[in-house]
């Protein structure tokens, strides 16, 4: 063995997935992980029937070169899982393996012991960098984002009960939803570990097998949902709403207008008459924070539309835009919040339902949604959190662009979501105090988002959930030293590095 | 629908109800005063000696620092400091 060390090779075992591979391309895969320096006897190369997939290429470079070929069939893995000496398992799925890049997985996963299964970054071939998120249970369903090399450990895998027959073809994207599922941990390694290219080919209905070992998932934990294919290997995952829960529209306004698309429209009006009209969630509460200024007429139209369902809460203070959703949180009699600005119209009926299926998922504490400036660039896709400041994913994109791993196509974690469009369960909202007074204007999401992720459960953007938001691109949000100052009092340490939205920063 | 620039109308006056109850009010105290101790504890938190970043968070950052460190900037910047360094040492070793 040259390049890898012999120790560390002890410790290893390399298997190549056939799976999803064009013949040629397997033996390329195959080949870079041996040029990497592993030697043959601690590499295998797991190939499905002859009906399934065209492996006859790999399996002959196999033979050529000396290497194991396993049946891909679960009873076959697992008796070899079984049987191995190794502490890690490096699952080589396409691309080329960089030949630091094992020993780069090794070392993580020997650094944190609490790390049960490891992915990392790859770049294509001429360079670009396909950088993928912090571990995201939630994008997992909707993606198998993982990547061309995946590490485990072998003790991690024999504990969740190794592989199972009904994840052929996607054994590995199962095993990472089963690590979550039982407790383990997966994690991202930030470092390059191989090479590959961007076709999306569909080899041996690979993409219908992650589907089926997602639905298998979540009927395993008890969520009834459907699974929609958007495009292969890209799911969209419709989750039930559970009980049909009263939902709180918190919206703060003093009953302004502004000129959308050449006319004049009072904006609280006009975002109330979008969600009456066109929302398919019927169980709604309006609760209206309303300055005292805001004119009468506006109070009466907001009473035509809404009906019995219309809160309307005075606010006779200075400006602070955390203290009147904390105070329309006081008022509202839903189980879960949604704070909304006045200055939106809503695109997609189904909203509502959206966001509440992964409000009502394990570990979720906010949900925010996919919001488009009046021109359709996007104004809010999550926001990032880097060096102790805050921003917005794919600011200003146009409508329609997206990254190379589809992150705007998919339901997924994220640093936080905007309070123009969020939604949380009333009990976790007064759990974490609300919206915090010291930030009255700037910044109180983002302090309302680490207090969620404080509490162990995360923040999820749903591309599903379309909204226009009328804010001008250009407006100054005029940031008080003050404001940076009391959110990084807070959380500057764990506002350094963006992980969840790489691709779009 | 077109609203006056200067509307006269004081709406909270016919509509009693848009002042908080009494329970209404104290939900509103305790979400401010749970804030309070989240922050203060959270404070706490950012002063620790500990490093509060994940594995992947924490290799990120090395990652980012080495490059940093490497980067053609930084090594001008080193040779640009050297006699100013040289001279702190022989400072120190003189004056002890």
């Amino acid at each position: 063995m040259s390049g890898i060390d012999p120790e560390l090779a002890s410790r290893l075992e390399v298997w190549v997935d056939s799976a999803g591979q064009s013949g040629d391309d397997g033996v390329r895969t195959l080949r870079a992980v041996l040029e990497a320096g592993f030697a043959p006897d601690r590499v295998a190369v797991t190939v499905d029937d002859s009906a399934v997939e065209d492996s006859a290429g790999m399996v002959a470079a196999a033979n050529a070169a000396g290497v194991t070929v396993i049946s891909a069939s679960a009873a076959a893995l697992n008796e070899r899982l079984e049987s191995s000496g190794a502490d890690y398992l490096l699952m080589v799925r396409r691309g080329l393996i960089l030949p630091e890049g094992a020993l780069e997985a090794v070392a993580f996963l020997d650094r944190y012991p609490e790390v049960d299964l490891g992915y990392g970054d790859s770049m294509t071939e001429d360079g670009t960098s396909l950088l993928r998120p912090a571990a995201s249970p939630i994008r997992l369903r909707s993606s198998d984002y993982l990547g061309p090399v995946v590490v485990a450990r072998v003790s991690s895998l024999r504990q969740i009960g190794g592989f199972r027959p009904e994840a052929r073809l996607a054994h590995v994207l199962d095993l990472a939803l089963r690590v979550d599922e039982q407790g383990g941990r997966l994690a991202l390694i930030p470092l390059m570990l191989a090479t590959e290219d961007l076709a999306k080919d569909d080899f041996a209905g690979t993409s219908a097998a992650q589907r089926l070992v997602v639905e298998q998932a979540l009927a395993r934990v008890g969520v009834r949902a459907t699974v929609d294919e958007v495009e292969p290997f890209i799911r969209r995952v419709r989750y039930e709403t559970l009980d049909e829960p009263l939902v709180s529209i918190i919206i703060p306004t003093r009953g302004t207008s502004a000129t959308i698309a050449g006319s004049s429209r009072v904006l609280v009006v006009e975002a109330i008459r979008g969600i009456v009209e066109r929302s398919t969630y019927r169980n709604l509460e309006f609760v209206v924070v309303a300055d005292a200024e805001t004119p009468g007429e506006v109070i009466d139209a907001l009473k035509d539309l809404c009906g019995e369902r219309l809160r309307l809460v005075l606010w006779d203070a200075p400006f602070n835009f955390s203290a009147k959703m904390n105070r329309g949180a006081a008022a509202a009699k839903g189980d879960y919040l949604l704070l909304l600005n006045d200055d939106v119209e809503v695109v997609s009926e189904d909203w509502i339902e959206s966001m509440l299926g992964l409000a009502q998922q394990r570990g979720v504490g906010t949900v925010g949604a996919m919001l488009y400036f009046e021109d359709s660039s996007i104004q809010h896709a999550g926001q990032v959190y880097t060096g102790g400041m805050a921003g917005h994913a794919a600011f200003g994109w146009n409508g329609g662009l997206d990254d190379a791993i589809r992150s705007l196509a998919t339901d997924h974690e994220v640093s936080g979501v905007t309070a123009a469009c969020a939604l949380i369960s009333r009990d976790l909202y007064f759990e974490i105090g609300g919206f915090t007074l010291t930030l009255p204007g700037n910044y109180n999401d983002v302090d309302l988002n680490m207090k969620v992720r404080e509490t162990g459960r995360r923040a999820i953007f749903t591309p599903w959930a379309r909204l226009y938001h009328f804010e001008s691109k250009s407006r100054d949000p005029k940031i008080l030293p003050s404001d940076l100052e009391n959110l990084q009092v807070r959380w500057k340490r764990r506002m350094q590095v963006e992980l969840y939205s790489r691709m779009m920063m | 629908m077109h609203v006056p620039a200067d509307p006269k109308h004081t709406w909270p006056d016919a509509i009693p109800e848009s002042r908080l109850s009494r329970e209404e009010r104290l939900a509103e105290e305790r979400l401010a005063f749970t804030d309070r101790i989240i922050g203060l504890e959270q404070q706490l938190k950012e002063l620790r000696k500990e490093s509060l970043a994940s594995p992947s968070e924490t290799v990120a950052m090395e990652t980012k620092y080495a490059a940093i460190d490497s980067s053609l900037g930084q090594r001008i910047a080193r040779v640009g400091l050297l006699p100013k360094r040289v001279l702190r040492r022989v400072k120190r070793r003189v004056l002890g």
